[in-house]
Protein backbone atom coordinates (compact mmCIF):
# COMPACT_ATOMS: atom_id res chain seq x y z
CA UNK A 1 0.00 0.00 0.00
CA UNK A 2 1.50 3.34 -0.97
CA UNK A 3 1.63 6.41 1.23
CA UNK A 4 -1.29 8.14 -0.48
CA UNK A 5 -3.53 5.09 0.11
CA UNK A 6 -2.47 4.87 3.78
CA UNK A 7 -3.28 8.54 4.30
CA UNK A 8 -6.66 8.07 2.59
CA UNK A 9 -7.43 5.04 4.74
CA UNK A 10 -6.56 6.95 7.90
CA UNK A 11 -8.87 9.78 6.81
CA UNK A 12 -11.71 7.26 6.40
CA UNK A 13 -10.93 5.77 9.84
CA UNK A 14 -11.10 9.21 11.49
CA UNK A 15 -14.29 10.21 9.68
CA UNK A 16 -16.01 6.86 10.33
CA UNK A 17 -15.09 6.88 14.04
CA UNK A 18 -16.23 10.49 14.40
CA UNK A 19 -19.51 9.69 12.64
CA UNK A 20 -20.19 6.87 15.10
CA UNK A 21 -19.64 9.29 17.99
CA UNK A 22 -21.87 11.95 16.39
CA UNK A 23 -24.70 9.41 15.95
CA UNK A 24 -24.18 8.27 19.55
CA UNK A 25 -24.27 11.92 20.73
CA UNK A 26 -27.53 12.50 18.83
CA UNK A 27 -28.99 9.31 20.35
CA UNK A 28 -28.09 10.49 23.87
CA UNK A 29 -29.34 14.06 23.39
CA UNK A 30 -32.37 13.56 21.12
CA UNK A 31 -33.67 10.03 21.76
CA UNK A 32 -32.71 9.30 25.39
CA UNK A 33 -32.81 12.87 26.74
CA UNK A 34 -32.13 11.62 30.24
CA UNK A 35 -32.53 14.27 32.96
CA UNK A 36 -29.55 12.66 34.68
CA UNK A 37 -26.63 14.11 32.74
CA UNK A 38 -24.20 11.85 34.54
CA UNK A 39 -25.81 8.57 33.53
CA UNK A 40 -23.64 5.75 32.22
CA UNK A 41 -24.27 6.55 28.53
CA UNK A 42 -23.10 10.14 28.94
CA UNK A 43 -20.13 9.05 31.04
CA UNK A 44 -18.90 6.44 28.57
CA UNK A 45 -19.30 8.90 25.68
CA UNK A 46 -17.32 11.53 27.58
CA UNK A 47 -14.58 9.03 28.40
CA UNK A 48 -14.10 7.59 24.90
CA UNK A 49 -14.55 10.21 22.16
CA UNK A 50 -11.06 11.54 22.91
CA UNK A 51 -9.73 8.59 20.91
CA UNK A 52 -10.03 10.90 17.89
CA UNK A 53 -7.39 13.18 19.41
CA UNK A 54 -5.20 10.12 19.94
CA UNK A 55 -5.57 9.27 16.22
CA UNK A 56 -4.80 12.87 15.28
CA UNK A 57 -1.81 13.03 17.60
CA UNK A 58 -0.26 9.92 16.09
CA UNK A 59 -0.90 11.13 12.52
CA UNK A 60 0.66 14.48 13.43
CA UNK A 61 3.81 12.84 14.79
CA UNK A 62 4.20 10.76 11.61
CA UNK A 63 3.65 13.87 9.46
CA UNK A 64 6.11 15.86 11.55
CA UNK A 65 8.86 13.29 10.92
CA UNK A 66 8.37 13.66 7.16
CA UNK A 67 8.83 17.43 7.45
CA UNK A 68 12.05 17.19 9.45
CA UNK A 69 10.59 16.94 12.99
CA UNK A 70 12.08 19.43 15.43
CA UNK A 71 14.69 20.54 12.86
CA UNK A 72 12.25 22.49 10.66
CA UNK A 73 9.49 25.04 11.27
CA UNK A 74 6.75 22.93 9.65
CA UNK A 75 8.04 19.79 11.42
CA UNK A 76 7.98 21.54 14.81
CA UNK A 77 4.51 22.99 14.17
CA UNK A 78 3.09 19.56 13.32
CA UNK A 79 4.89 17.95 16.26
CA UNK A 80 3.49 20.40 18.80
CA UNK A 81 -0.04 20.33 17.39
CA UNK A 82 0.20 16.52 17.71
CA UNK A 83 1.51 16.75 21.29
CA UNK A 84 -1.33 19.21 22.02
CA UNK A 85 -3.88 16.66 20.83
CA UNK A 86 -2.22 13.90 22.88
CA UNK A 87 -2.23 16.21 25.91
CA UNK A 88 -6.01 16.69 25.48
CA UNK A 89 -6.42 12.91 25.48
CA UNK A 90 -4.27 12.71 28.61
CA UNK A 91 -6.63 15.19 30.27
CA UNK A 92 -9.66 13.15 29.25
CA UNK A 93 -8.18 9.87 30.49
CA UNK A 94 -7.27 11.48 33.80
CA UNK A 95 -10.78 12.88 34.25
CA UNK A 96 -12.23 9.43 33.48
CA UNK A 97 -9.86 7.91 36.04
CA UNK A 98 -11.25 10.25 38.71
CA UNK A 99 -14.81 9.35 37.75
CA UNK A 100 -14.56 5.57 37.27
CA UNK A 101 -11.58 4.40 39.28
CA UNK A 102 -11.30 6.88 42.14
CA UNK A 103 -15.08 7.54 42.02
CA UNK A 104 -14.64 11.14 43.15
CA UNK A 105 -15.77 14.49 41.76
CA UNK A 106 -13.09 15.83 39.42
CA UNK A 107 -10.90 18.16 41.49
CA UNK A 108 -9.77 21.55 40.19
CA UNK A 109 -6.94 21.96 39.61
CA UNK A 110 -5.95 18.35 39.01
CA UNK A 111 -3.44 16.22 37.09
CA UNK A 112 -5.87 16.47 34.15
CA UNK A 113 -5.13 20.19 33.91
CA UNK A 114 -1.53 19.35 33.05
CA UNK A 115 -2.95 17.86 29.85
CA UNK A 116 -5.61 20.48 29.17
CA UNK A 117 -3.53 23.54 30.02
CA UNK A 118 -0.44 21.93 28.50
CA UNK A 119 -2.32 21.55 25.22
CA UNK A 120 -3.03 25.30 25.18
CA UNK A 121 0.70 26.02 25.55
CA UNK A 122 1.61 23.44 22.91
CA UNK A 123 -0.93 24.94 20.50
CA UNK A 124 0.48 28.44 21.07
CA UNK A 125 4.01 27.26 20.27
CA UNK A 126 2.84 25.21 17.26
CA UNK A 127 0.77 28.11 15.88
CA UNK A 128 3.81 30.41 16.22
CA UNK A 129 6.03 27.95 14.32
CA UNK A 130 3.38 27.71 11.59
CA UNK A 131 3.11 31.50 11.45
CA UNK A 132 6.87 31.72 10.90
CA UNK A 133 6.72 29.02 8.20
CA UNK A 134 3.90 30.95 6.53
CA UNK A 135 6.26 33.92 6.33
CA UNK A 136 4.54 36.47 8.57
CA UNK A 137 7.86 38.25 9.06
CA UNK A 138 7.77 39.31 5.40
CA UNK A 139 4.42 40.99 6.05
CA UNK A 140 5.94 43.11 8.82
CA UNK A 141 7.59 45.26 6.15
CA UNK A 142 4.09 46.68 5.59
CA UNK A 143 3.28 49.22 8.34
CA UNK A 144 -0.48 48.55 8.33
CA UNK A 145 0.17 44.83 8.84
CA UNK A 146 2.54 45.61 11.69
CA UNK A 147 -0.34 47.49 13.32
CA UNK A 148 -2.68 44.50 12.82
CA UNK A 149 -0.06 42.22 14.43
CA UNK A 150 0.08 44.49 17.47
CA UNK A 151 -3.61 45.28 17.87
CA UNK A 152 -5.23 41.92 17.12
CA UNK A 153 -3.71 39.98 20.06
CA UNK A 154 -4.45 42.91 22.38
CA UNK A 155 -8.11 42.96 21.30
CA UNK A 156 -8.52 39.20 21.76
CA UNK A 157 -6.76 39.14 25.13
CA UNK A 158 -8.83 42.09 26.38
CA UNK A 159 -12.09 40.57 25.10
CA UNK A 160 -11.27 37.25 26.78
CA UNK A 161 -10.43 39.03 30.01
CA UNK A 162 -13.66 41.06 29.97
CA UNK A 163 -15.84 38.07 29.07
CA UNK A 164 -14.40 35.49 31.44
CA UNK A 165 -12.50 37.32 34.16
CA UNK A 166 -14.22 40.63 34.89
CA UNK A 167 -15.05 40.93 38.62
CA UNK A 168 -12.87 37.90 39.30
CA UNK A 169 -12.53 37.08 43.00
CA UNK A 170 -8.88 36.34 43.75
CA UNK A 171 -8.09 33.68 46.30
CA UNK A 172 -4.47 33.03 47.22
CA UNK A 173 -5.30 31.37 50.55
CA UNK A 174 -3.55 28.11 49.65
CA UNK A 175 -1.28 26.66 46.97
CA UNK A 176 -4.26 24.86 45.43
CA UNK A 177 -6.33 28.07 45.36
CA UNK A 178 -3.39 29.97 43.85
CA UNK A 179 -3.01 27.31 41.16
CA UNK A 180 -6.72 27.64 40.42
CA UNK A 181 -6.27 31.42 40.00
CA UNK A 182 -3.36 30.80 37.63
CA UNK A 183 -5.44 28.38 35.54
CA UNK A 184 -8.55 30.59 35.63
CA UNK A 185 -6.45 33.25 33.90
CA UNK A 186 -4.26 30.87 31.92
CA UNK A 187 -7.04 29.03 30.08
CA UNK A 188 -8.93 31.98 28.52
CA UNK A 189 -5.85 34.12 27.91
CA UNK A 190 -3.84 31.19 26.53
CA UNK A 191 -6.66 30.23 24.21
CA UNK A 192 -6.93 33.85 23.07
CA UNK A 193 -3.19 33.61 22.42
CA UNK A 194 -3.30 30.71 19.95
CA UNK A 195 -6.35 32.03 18.11
CA UNK A 196 -4.70 35.47 17.86
CA UNK A 197 -1.63 33.87 16.25
CA UNK A 198 -3.85 31.84 13.90
CA UNK A 199 -5.87 34.90 12.80
CA UNK A 200 -2.72 36.99 12.48
CA UNK A 201 -1.13 34.30 10.30
CA UNK A 202 -4.18 34.26 8.07
CA UNK A 203 -4.49 38.04 7.77
CA UNK A 204 -0.79 38.74 7.30
CA UNK A 205 0.13 35.95 4.92
CA UNK A 206 -3.02 35.41 2.84
CA UNK A 207 -1.63 37.43 -0.09
CA UNK A 208 1.85 35.90 0.00
CA UNK A 209 0.96 32.31 0.83
CA UNK A 210 0.33 30.09 -2.17
CA UNK A 211 1.31 26.80 -3.76
CA UNK A 212 0.14 23.40 -2.66
CA UNK A 213 0.80 24.19 1.02
CA UNK A 214 -1.72 27.02 1.16
CA UNK A 215 -4.72 24.70 1.56
CA UNK A 216 -2.98 22.60 4.19
CA UNK A 217 -1.98 25.62 6.28
CA UNK A 218 -5.45 27.16 6.00
CA UNK A 219 -6.87 23.78 7.07
CA UNK A 220 -4.79 23.87 10.28
CA UNK A 221 -5.80 27.49 10.94
CA UNK A 222 -9.44 26.47 10.49
CA UNK A 223 -8.88 23.57 12.93
CA UNK A 224 -7.52 26.06 15.47
CA UNK A 225 -10.62 28.21 15.03
CA UNK A 226 -12.88 25.20 15.73
CA UNK A 227 -10.70 24.29 18.73
CA UNK A 228 -11.11 27.84 20.03
CA UNK A 229 -14.90 27.64 19.63
CA UNK A 230 -14.84 24.33 21.57
CA UNK A 231 -12.67 25.83 24.32
CA UNK A 232 -14.89 28.92 24.45
CA UNK A 233 -18.04 26.74 24.69
CA UNK A 234 -16.49 24.77 27.54
CA UNK A 235 -15.31 27.83 29.50
CA UNK A 236 -18.66 29.51 29.01
CA UNK A 237 -20.46 26.37 30.27
CA UNK A 238 -18.08 26.28 33.25
CA UNK A 239 -18.82 29.96 33.95
CA UNK A 240 -22.59 29.82 33.64
CA UNK A 241 -23.25 26.36 35.02
CA UNK A 242 -21.56 23.05 34.86
CA UNK A 243 -20.48 21.34 31.66
CA UNK A 244 -21.62 17.72 31.60
CA UNK A 245 -20.47 14.63 29.70
CA UNK A 246 -21.94 14.26 26.18
CA UNK A 247 -23.15 17.86 26.30
CA UNK A 248 -22.73 20.52 23.61
CA UNK A 249 -19.15 21.10 24.75
CA UNK A 250 -18.17 17.46 24.15
CA UNK A 251 -19.70 17.59 20.65
CA UNK A 252 -17.66 20.70 19.91
CA UNK A 253 -14.47 19.01 21.14
CA UNK A 254 -15.27 15.94 19.05
CA UNK A 255 -15.55 18.15 15.95
CA UNK A 256 -12.40 20.07 16.89
CA UNK A 257 -10.34 16.88 17.34
CA UNK A 258 -11.67 15.50 14.05
CA UNK A 259 -10.81 18.62 12.05
CA UNK A 260 -7.34 18.89 13.60
CA UNK A 261 -6.68 15.15 13.04
CA UNK A 262 -7.64 15.52 9.36
CA UNK A 263 -5.59 18.71 8.99
CA UNK A 264 -2.45 17.06 10.42
CA UNK A 265 -3.05 13.92 8.37
CA UNK A 266 -3.13 16.04 5.18
CA UNK A 267 0.56 16.87 5.74
CA UNK A 268 1.52 13.22 5.38
CA UNK A 269 1.23 13.41 1.62
CA UNK A 270 1.49 15.91 -1.18
CA UNK A 271 2.11 15.71 -4.89
CA UNK A 272 4.00 18.02 -7.17
CA UNK A 273 4.21 17.23 -10.87
CA UNK A 274 7.94 17.06 -11.56
CA UNK A 275 8.92 17.59 -15.17
CA UNK A 276 11.02 14.77 -16.54
CA UNK A 277 13.36 15.15 -19.50
CA UNK A 278 10.49 13.97 -21.71
CA UNK A 279 7.89 16.21 -20.12
CA UNK A 280 10.17 19.17 -20.60
CA UNK A 281 9.72 18.37 -24.26
CA UNK A 282 5.96 18.24 -23.61
CA UNK A 283 5.39 14.48 -23.70
CA UNK A 284 5.18 13.20 -20.13
CA UNK A 285 5.09 14.09 -16.44
CA UNK A 286 5.81 12.31 -13.20
CA UNK A 287 4.20 12.85 -9.84
CA UNK A 288 6.40 13.13 -6.79
CA UNK A 289 5.04 12.02 -3.43
CA UNK A 290 6.43 12.46 0.00
CA UNK B 1 32.17 26.27 -5.05
CA UNK B 2 31.27 28.86 -7.67
CA UNK B 3 28.93 31.72 -6.79
CA UNK B 4 25.81 29.99 -8.22
CA UNK B 5 26.51 26.83 -6.21
CA UNK B 6 26.97 28.93 -3.10
CA UNK B 7 23.62 30.65 -3.69
CA UNK B 8 21.91 27.30 -4.30
CA UNK B 9 23.46 25.81 -1.16
CA UNK B 10 22.29 28.81 0.88
CA UNK B 11 18.76 28.65 -0.56
CA UNK B 12 18.40 24.91 0.11
CA UNK B 13 19.72 25.37 3.65
CA UNK B 14 17.22 28.15 4.33
CA UNK B 15 14.34 26.13 2.87
CA UNK B 16 15.45 23.09 4.87
CA UNK B 17 15.01 25.09 8.07
CA UNK B 18 11.37 25.63 7.06
CA UNK B 19 10.29 22.41 5.35
CA UNK B 20 12.97 19.91 6.36
CA UNK B 21 14.13 17.13 4.03
CA UNK B 22 11.47 18.05 1.46
CA UNK B 23 13.69 21.03 0.55
CA UNK B 24 16.40 18.62 -0.61
CA UNK B 25 13.95 16.30 -2.36
CA UNK B 26 12.60 19.24 -4.36
CA UNK B 27 16.10 20.44 -5.27
CA UNK B 28 17.02 16.97 -6.53
CA UNK B 29 14.41 17.41 -9.27
CA UNK B 30 16.12 20.51 -10.68
CA UNK B 31 17.89 19.96 -14.00
CA UNK B 32 21.66 20.66 -14.05
CA UNK B 33 21.87 20.54 -10.26
CA UNK B 34 23.75 17.77 -8.44
CA UNK B 35 23.50 17.55 -4.68
CA UNK B 36 25.24 15.52 -2.01
CA UNK B 37 23.53 17.12 0.94
CA UNK B 38 25.18 14.98 3.63
CA UNK B 39 28.41 16.81 2.66
CA UNK B 40 26.57 20.02 1.65
CA UNK B 41 28.12 19.51 -1.78
CA UNK B 42 26.27 21.37 -4.52
CA UNK B 43 27.33 21.43 -8.18
CA UNK B 44 25.62 23.63 -10.74
CA UNK B 45 26.25 22.97 -14.42
CA UNK B 46 25.08 24.88 -17.48
CA UNK B 47 23.33 28.21 -17.03
CA UNK B 48 23.59 29.00 -13.29
CA UNK B 49 20.89 31.68 -13.43
CA UNK B 50 18.46 29.22 -15.00
CA UNK B 51 19.24 26.58 -12.35
CA UNK B 52 18.50 29.08 -9.58
CA UNK B 53 15.27 30.18 -11.31
CA UNK B 54 14.20 26.52 -11.59
CA UNK B 55 15.04 25.88 -7.93
CA UNK B 56 13.09 28.94 -6.76
CA UNK B 57 10.16 27.82 -8.94
CA UNK B 58 10.20 24.39 -7.22
CA UNK B 59 9.84 26.04 -3.82
CA UNK B 60 7.26 28.47 -5.17
CA UNK B 61 5.09 25.47 -6.09
CA UNK B 62 5.07 24.61 -2.38
CA UNK B 63 4.47 27.93 -0.59
CA UNK B 64 3.90 30.50 -3.31
CA UNK B 65 5.39 34.01 -3.10
CA UNK B 66 6.62 33.40 0.44
CA UNK B 67 9.09 30.82 -0.86
CA UNK B 68 10.42 33.39 -3.32
CA UNK B 69 10.90 35.89 -0.49
CA UNK B 70 12.76 33.26 1.56
CA UNK B 71 15.03 32.48 -1.43
CA UNK B 72 15.71 36.18 -2.04
CA UNK B 73 16.63 36.68 1.60
CA UNK B 74 18.91 33.63 1.55
CA UNK B 75 20.69 34.78 -1.62
CA UNK B 76 21.03 38.41 -0.54
CA UNK B 77 24.66 38.22 0.76
CA UNK B 78 25.81 36.79 -2.59
CA UNK B 79 23.94 39.04 -5.01
CA UNK B 80 26.72 41.64 -5.14
CA UNK B 81 29.24 38.97 -6.20
CA UNK B 82 27.31 37.93 -9.30
CA UNK B 83 28.67 39.04 -12.71
CA UNK B 84 26.87 42.12 -14.11
CA UNK B 85 23.60 41.25 -15.81
CA UNK B 86 23.66 37.66 -14.47
CA UNK B 87 21.16 38.08 -11.65
CA UNK B 88 18.55 35.29 -11.83
CA UNK B 89 15.11 36.72 -12.69
CA UNK B 90 13.55 35.04 -9.66
CA UNK B 91 15.86 36.91 -7.29
CA UNK B 92 15.40 40.33 -8.88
Amino acid sequence: MNQKARVGLFKILVLATSSVFVVWWLYINIVLRSPDHNNINNQIFGATYGIISLFGGLAGLVASKKWGGRKSLVGRALMFFAIGLLAQEFGQITYSYYTYVSKIAIPYPSIGDIGYFGSVLFYIYAAWQLAKAAGIKFSFKDRSKKIIATILPLILLTASYLFFLRNYQFDFSSLKASLAVFLDFGYPLGQAGYIAIALMTYLLSKNLLGGIMKKKILFVLFALLIQYIADFTFLNAAKTGSPFPAGANDLMYLIAYTVMALALNSFRVFSIPHKTEESAAGTNSATGEV
Amino acid sequence: MDIYSQIVERIIKQQESIIGPIAIEQAEHVHNLKINWSKHDVAVSGDGSKVIDDLVEKYKELFGKISVEVCKEAAQPFIGHLPAGKLPKSLA
